[in-house]
């Protein structure tokens, strides 16, 4: 079909296994609740009325999302997959984050809700660089 | 493309190699599935850099980007004759942004006649090269076989999620517009000619756009969480204006933390009930001191210490419940849904769009007096919540991550909150334990001081709500005030808050 084939060459969009998707989100998730984490971190030295409270709860029910699309019996692999994790500050956990959302193949029926994770997490984003990540 | 008559990389493969030869070739060579992945990559770009100065040039292209998707959709085999479900997604945008066009065409008020905006046009002529080439090789593919037609459902997917995610930037550029617009005509000393229906973005004309454009991006998300069904026959999707919308939060919440706390819960949802505890204290001081500008509170010298202290406490304790949390754990449902309407229903009130807004600001926000007895009402249902709460801590089976519960011991311990060991200096958990990323039982340090911290939350919460209940105890003060700021002219009542929020969007069933 040459340059009709609708999926990607030579990436790994509609040909990411349903194991690569599942660890492909685990991954996504460790990112974002480290975010999470982080920017809590921040909130609590600063006020109690700080927005960083809020952007810690919304980058935390992202993680949510993205734990929500697994497999029930999914479990995190004991390796840490992902090194340096605490070294990242959170804008670039939040970016690697949606970096990884960009193979999945979201027309699946189990990734009914990826589309919003997108949105979310290039709101946070957004948002993260707003207050000054 | 018929009629490029240059040549591809693939027809001059020996001058490739040859180091004196640089083929030169504009010709696109992307498949269509790497075209919509372009798109995808575009849409999200332009959704984290997205601001208010976007909004016309956005406006103006969003109607050509529909009809080239719409082109595009329309040339993928496999369409069934006469109408289909399938197709009422983008017939349906096609004809909302239809209606944006004619109502654009020589218009003189915002956003006029103007430019266009360079990544949604980047985006519209790729989908137009895209169903160029399906035009013309469609009828090679296979569509009535399963990977052939799995396929034509991913691009059809990754289609609409494209324009999900412009519509969505088109709607937050909207909003940025408004609040600019706003905080300009004040920092001039103009009055502001609203819309005349109750919604904190209605200013004229934004708020007609940000109803039309909303409903583009309610149309693609609908396709997209497969409810296109549902909302066709009326399902109702809570709107952002609804001035009721955070005393339903609240009571949602309320319900919720207490069906969740009343099972064995993970420290997950506990953590996620104290960090939503320590956000409705932290939005509540910036709304009480918004009212208390506007006259709707009388001022005290407790109310927002009480406040402030119990957020502090609510959220060191959620530290030592994030410890006990490992990362990729699942949320029950409903309350992670909750939560998410809790923070999008004050951010209505305390946000421009990713900062915080001035008490001035807030205080001309419609349904603030309402807001402001909501959420002192949720201070004052706090201190039974942290009682509750506590009881968690004194669960028997606590168990957390090793690294992170063998920091917090030991630093509980130097910094006094827990007795040291018997024998001096204790390894409380094992460097095996460590090493090798166990889940492991909760040490006897982190226990006293998480138990602690919750003693703290409970008597911190019930101070706080002893100040809200004197608060709440001014009530008719609050009704008259109430009747004061409604009957003000809605030029000055009227204002912009943050950006688009959805109804706890990411949760949906």
């Amino acid at each position: 079909m040459g340059q009709t084939d609708l999926r990607l060459k030579g990436t790994p969009v509609d040909t990411l296994n349903a194991d690569a998707t599942w660890d492909r989100l685990g991954s996504i998730a460790q990112l974002l609740h480290q975010a999470a984490a982080q920017v809590w971190s921040d909130a609590d030295e600063a006020a109690p009325a700080s927005p960083l409270h809020d952007l810690g709860l919304g980058v935390y029910l992202a993680h949510s999302q993205a734990s929500a699309l697994l497999p029930d019996d999914y479990e995190l692999p004991d390796v840490d997959p992902l090194p340096d994790l605490e070294e990242r500050t959170p804008l670039q956990l939040l970016t690697k984050a949606e970096e990884l959302t960009r193979p999945l193949p979201l027309h699946q029926p189990d990734l009914v809700h990826g589309s919003q994770l997108v949105v979310d997490l290039c709101d946070l984003i957004r948002e993260a660089r707003g207050l000054g990540y | 493309m018929a009629t490029d008559l240059r040549l591809a990389y693939a027809d001059i493969d020996e001058e490739l190699f040859d180091v004196d030869q640089i083929p030169v070739t504009s010709r696109d060579v992307r498949s269509v599935g790497e075209m919509l992945f372009d798109v995808d990559y575009l849409a999200r770009q332009l959704l984290m850099d997205v601001g208010g100065d976007d909004a016309g040039t956005l406006l103006r292209s969003w109607p050509t980007m529909v009809a080239a998707a719409e082109d595009l959709w329309a040339s993928l085999p496999g369409r069934r004759p006469g109408a289909d479900e399938r197709d009422r997604p983008i017939t349906r945008l096609s004809a909302q942004a239809s209606t944006i066009e004619s109502s654009l065409s020589g218009r003189k008020a915002w956003p006029g006649q103007g430019p266009t905006n360079p990544r949604v046009d980047q985006m519209t002529q790729t989908l137009l090269t895209a169903a160029a080439l399906v035009r013309r090789y469609g009828a090679e593919i296979p569509h009535e076989q399963p990977d052939a037609h799995r396929d034509l459902e991913a691009a059809r997917t990754r289609l609409m999620h494209g324009l999900y995610l412009t519509a969505h930037a088109v709607n937050v550029a909207l909003h940025d517009k408004g609040r600019d617009r706003v905080n300009d005509a004040r920092g001039q000393g103009r009055l502001v000619q609203l819309a005349q229906h109750h919604s904190p973005y209605a200013i004229a004309p934004m708020g007609v756009w940000v109803d039309r454009v909303s409903a583009c991006e309610s149309t693609a998300r609908s396709y997209l969480t497969d409810r296109f069904a549902q909302a066709l026959a009326g399902e109702a999707i809570r709107t952002v204006d609804d001035p009721g919308r955070l005393a339903q939060a609240m009571a949602t919440w309320d319900i919720q933390s207490h069906r969740a706390l009343a099972r064995d819960l993970e420290p997950s949802n506990i953590l996620l009930i104290t960090r939503t505890q320590g956000l409705v204290a932290g939005a509540s001081m910036v709304l009480v001191d918004a009212a208390t500008t506007a006259g709707i509170l009388e001022p005290s010298d407790r109310l927002v210490p009480a406040i402030a202290e119990a957020g502090r406490s609510w959220s060191n304790l959620a530290g030592r419940w994030g410890d006990l949390a490992p990362p990729g754990a699942r949320l029950e449902e409903p309350l992670a849904r909750a939560a998410a309407e809790v923070r999008a229903a004050y951010r209505q009130f305390t946000h421009n769009t990713t900062t915080l807004a001035t008490p001035e600001v807030i205080a001309t926000r419609p349904g603030l007096p309402q807001a402001t007895v909501t959420t002192l009402g949720a201070i004052e249902a706090g201190s039974e919540l942290a009682h509750v709460v506590a009881e968690k801590a004194a669960s028997a089976n606590l168990t957390g991550p090793a690294r992170a519960l063998s920091r917090r011991a030991h630093n509980d311990v130097e910094s006094g909150l827990a007795g040291p060991g018997a024998d001096g200096d204790v390894v409380w958990v094992s460097p095996a334990d460590i090493f090798a990323r166990r889940i492991v039982p909760i040490p006897r340090p982190a226990r006293e001081a998480l138990a602690k911290s919750s003693a703290t939350v409970v008597a911190v919460s019930s101070a706080a709500a002893a100040a809200a209940t004197i608060a709440l105890a001014n009530y008719p003060s609050v009704a008259r005030a109430t009747e004061r700021h409604l009957s003000q002219p809605a030029v000055v009542r009227h204002e912009f808050t943050g950006p688009p929020t959805r109804s706890a969007p990411h949760h949906t069933p």
